[in-house]
């Protein structure tokens, strides 16, 4: 039996559930499927220019593994790019640093303050909120 | 809960700026009043971890608890988490502030330029 994957820090949630290519029709299955740790891989080293040890370090996972993960990411958008498919963040074994939560009803996101429990959004004060304990937009 | 959220400003509209180290206003919003004021940025240079600068600033000058915005940096997220602060992240539908200030129930009660 393979040794189980080890969850991935993520230390907020993307803006965006994927992207689309412009001029072009394309049909949902053919989709890319790019993983939460995998979009973190590419913030952290392409976007903040962090070394590989220290993003590493924030996703609590060996620099080794990052390096896998970066790779998968870069192969993945280089396959969007060169056969313009669209790429939907979602699934994977990325995990949120802090604890999140979203409110369905003016759909933003928010984090706790050490442990307070959260009964409505602190925004719109709606009560339709939901933990997001693993990695979703 | 005190928040500030970066502004820009298109041909006299106020929109939620992208980039919070990087916005040239900031709305502050104040929950006991319902009221908000805007602030022009209090660091004028925009080297690396100018967002840490900003916030560190509006911490100390506004009593800010809280960051209103599309999304955040790494060092503005690792500074809030330092302090206590709370992050909200909203969506993309409110991208002027008129919309968010209406859906926070805010009115402008002054403003600093």
């Amino acid at each position: 039996m393979s040794r189980p994957v080890h969850d991935r820090k993520i230390q907020a949630p993307p803006r965006l559930k994927g992207f689309m290519p412009v001029g072009r029709y394309t049909e949902a299955e053919t989709e890319i499927i790019f993983y939460f740790e995998e979009y973190e891989a590419i913030r952290l080293l392409d976007y903040e220019n962090l070394t590989q040890a220290e993003a590493a370090g924030y996703m609590e996972i060996s620099r080794p593994t990052l390096t896998r993960v970066y790779e998968s990411a870069r192969n993945k958008i280089a396959r969007a790019f060169t056969e313009s498919l669209p790429i939907k963040i979602e699934g994977g074994k990325g995990i949120y640093s802090n604890l999140w939560y979203i409110c369905s009803d003016c759909e933003s996101k928010f984090n706790t303050i050490q442990d307070v429990s959260v009964t409505s959004c602190p925004l719109c004060k709606g009560s339709r909120i939901d933990k997001l304990n693993i990695a979703t937009v | 809960m005190k928040a500030v959220i970066p502004v820009t400003c298109q041909k006299g509209e106020y929109l939620i700026s992208a980039r919070f180290g990087r916005s040239s206003l900031f709305a502050v919003t104040e929950d006991e009043t319902r009221t908000y004021y805007l602030l022009k940025s209090p660091v004028k240079s925009k080297s690396a971890e100018t967002g840490k600068k900003v916030l560190e600033t509006l911490i100390k000058n506004e009593k800010v608890d809280t960051i209103i915005a599309f999304e955040i940096g790494l060092y503005v997220q690792q500074y809030a988490a330092k302090t206590g602060m709370r992050i909200i992240l909203i969506s993309d539908k409110y991208g002027r502030l008129d919309d968010l200030m209406d859906l926070m129930g805010m009115k402008k009660s002054y403003q600093i330029l």
